[in-house]
């Protein structure tokens, strides 16, 4: 994001003619300052970048720092192979195309590809390193081809350049793609790094750079200094932000107490579609006319509903569709344990959905109008409706809900409350309303442990 | 002795008025006393400093994005002993004086000689050192303690929009510099208003 005039050194020496990076190490790296080119430009619309080379007859700025891409990239096509390069004048030239640069608030970077042997002494490496920090150069080396040589050599002089970590030396292994290998380093990725906004404004654990600092950036990647109106904007967003969540988060329990309310209907529900797979279709029509109606709209919205509600983050709609999904596998009456858990989850936030949907479906039709618009309705859901279904007739096991409960903490099955329930629940099949009392009856108890759980 | 000691009385009140008011920025301004550049009249924007270390910055001192450096005392220099401050002033103004201070336990690490560059928009350390300077001053370890302004050139800085101080020395030849403090003596000049300049300014300077 700083605002940054970089110059290119391009390595033309005859080492680039090598194929052991694909196609050529000449070939890849234009390739890849094709691209930094870009990156450079796209950073920052005033962001410039010149061209040199640091071989043939003699080092050479092809390209003076120019915002123009098109000047760069005709710039970079114009370079031929040749000679040998010589590394410690073409960042001294550099350097100097650097200082005259025409905007002076812009930092300056140089970024230096190196496809050949380095022959510079420590000594001067050193000396030039010192240098360019004191005058606040960053420099970025890409070394590519036959690293091993250079290695050494090349990491003591970003040791001693890079201030505030500005600076980079990225190795490129031989069998990658130059330019894809670029692409995530951080030499490109240095304007896209902001994306990890640690959420610490408070902590200035990092000392927001320096005035100067090529890299001055701080909690935001942002330097307040080069761009006090961005840092602010940030700076507000996130308060905002902040209250946001706070508010949200006193609002949650409330909102929870009111889904655990509506689970119930979904419990009635599931009960009577059970009763009608039993085939006793006259007790369910006499006695809850508005259940099956319940059921189904219910199961038919979930699949739906999950997939366009808003309010809910990625991975809590897929946890609720994967659900969805375990529940049209045919139940065993031996389920295991954690997958009846999840089924228990699916059945709030339908619930919650379907709340509004239900009592409409139940106000339009009495049972049998009711059955057959939900049929209908789950149909078109697919599986939906059969999940549905097989996941209610689970709790029909009188084991099975025995040991449910049995596994959940806080509760003890061996409760007069919750004996009560159960008999209720499974005497009740014929007779709807105290089965959907039944129902009721064991919500509450279920709504008692998840209060404790919190 | 009646009438000079109404003489005195007058003189008196006025001086009262005077150190109640020389504080105060509009008096100073208005009566064509000194201020402190560094209150207002800095574009800190595009401030910089070369050859600062990373732990001990110049602070941010834009107001709009000021983020405070908990308990930094100093700014120090970086590798070695030198510095190289570039101070762009908002508008027009005239330098009068300018001063150090360094915390006691530090005064072996003060800048010593200081070269002063006006009106230079681009200045590197190989520039400094090979440029005849506008100025030099040299601070000595009281100046230092006691945040003493050496008075600048009337000459040479009677119109000045931006500055590079190079502190070359500092006063026990120590590997780096620190000061905690800086004041820039001066006064704006009247109608020498950057904003009312920027289009042409900006022609000239590209």
């Amino acid at each position: 994001m700083p605002l940054e005039a970089t110059l290119l050194c391009i390595d033309n020496s005859e080492y680039t003619r090598n194929g052991d990076v694909s196609p050529t190490r000449f070939e890849a790296q234009l390739d890849s300052a094709n691209l930094i080119c870009g990156a450079k430009t796209q950073q920052h619309p005033e962001n410039s970048v010149g061209i040199m080379t640091m071989a043939g007859e003699r080092v050479e700025v092809r390209v003076t720092p120019t915002v123009d891409l098109g000047k760069m990239l005709s710039g970079l096509s114009q370079i031929s192979i040749a000679g040998t390069s010589d590394f410690l004048r073409g960042i001294q030239t550099a350097q100097l195309a650097l200082k005259h640069r025409p905007n002076k608030n812009q930092k300056q970077r140089i970024v230096c590809f190196i496809g050949s042997p380095v022959e510079a002494t420590e000594k001067q490496l050193e000396t030039i390193g010192k240098n360019l920090k004191k005058n606040n150069v960053a420099l970025d080396l890409i070394s590519f081809g036959d690293t091993q040589p250079n290695s050494a050599k090349l990491s003591k002089l970003i040791a001693t350049v890079d201030s505030n970590n500005n600076s980079h030396l990225v190795e490129v292994p031989s069998d990658r793609i130059l330019s894809d290998y670029l692409l995530s380093s951080p030499i490109i990725e240095m304007s896209g790094g902001e994306d990890g906004v640690p959420m610490d404004t408070e902590g200035g654990g990092v000392p927001g750079g320096a005035a100067t600092g090529g890299g001055g950036a701080n909690e935001f990647g942002v330097d307040p200094n080069a761009d006090p109106e961005l840092y602010m904007a940030l700076r507000i967003s996130l308060e905002e932000e902040r209250s946001r969540q706070q508010k949200g988060q006193e609002d949650a329990p409330a909102g929870q107490q009111q889904q655990q309310q509506e689970q119930q209907p979904a419990q009635e529900g599931g009960t009577a579609t059970a009763t009608a797979q039993e085939g006793q279709t006259q007790a369910q029509t006499a006695a809850a006319p508005a259940a099956p109606a319940d059921t189904s709209a219910d199961r038919a919205m979930t699949r739906a509903e999950i997939e366009a509600m808003e309010g809910v983050d990625d991975e809590l709609r897929q946890a609720l569709l994967l659900s969805l999904q375990e529940d049209a596998a045919p139940p065993a009456a031996d389920v295991p344990m954690e997958q009846a858990k999840q089924e228990e989850q699916p059945a709030a936030p339908a619930a919650a959905t379907a709340a509004g949907a239900s009592a409409s479906a139940a106000a339009a039709g009495g049972g049998g109008e009711g059955q057959t618009a939900a049929a209908a309705a789950a149909a078109s859901a697919g599986a939906g409706g059969a999940a549905g279904a097989g996941g209610d007739a689970m709790f029909q096991d009188p084991a099975f809900v025995e040991r449910m409960l049995g596994s959940l903490p806080g509760v003890d099955v061996n409760d007069p409350r919750i004996r009560e329930a159960l008999q209720q629940l499974h005497g009740g099949q014929g007779e709807g309303p105290s089965g959907a009392e039944g129902g009721d009856k064991k919500d509450g108890d279920k709504k008692d442990d998840s209060d404790k759980k919190q | 002795m009646d009438g000079l000691g109404g003489g005195d009385e007058d003189a008196e009140r006025r001086q009262l008025l005077h150190d109640a008011l020389k504080h105060n920025k509009d008096y100073q301004i208005a009566e064509g006393l000194t201020v402190n550049l560094f209150d207002g009249f800095v574009d800190w924007k595009n401030f910089h400093c070369l050859g600062q270390s990373a732990d001990h910055p110049f602070p941010h001192m834009d107001p709009r994005a000021r983020t405070t450096h908990r308990g930094q005392t100093y700014v120090e220099s970086d590798t070695d002993a030198e510095m190289l401050i570039f101070i762009p002033f908002n508008q027009k103004v005239t330098l009068q004086s300018l001063g150090f201070t360094v915390l006691s336990s530090h005064l072996s690490f003060g800048p010593r000689t200081v070269y002063l560059f006006p009106n230079r928009w681009s200045l590197d350390f190989d520039d400094a050192l090979t440029t005849d300077p506008a100025q030099t001053l040299t601070f000595t370890r009281e100046d230092l303690a006691d945040g003493t302004a050496l008075s600048l050139s009337a000459a040479k800085f009677s119109c000045v929009d931006c500055v590079w101080v190079f502190v070359a020395s500092n006063q026990g030849g120590e590997e780096v510099t620190r000061m905690s403090k800086m004041g820039l003596l001066g006064r704006p000049l009247k109608d020498g208003s950057h904003q009312k300049l920027g289009g042409i300014r900006g022609m000239m300077r590209a």
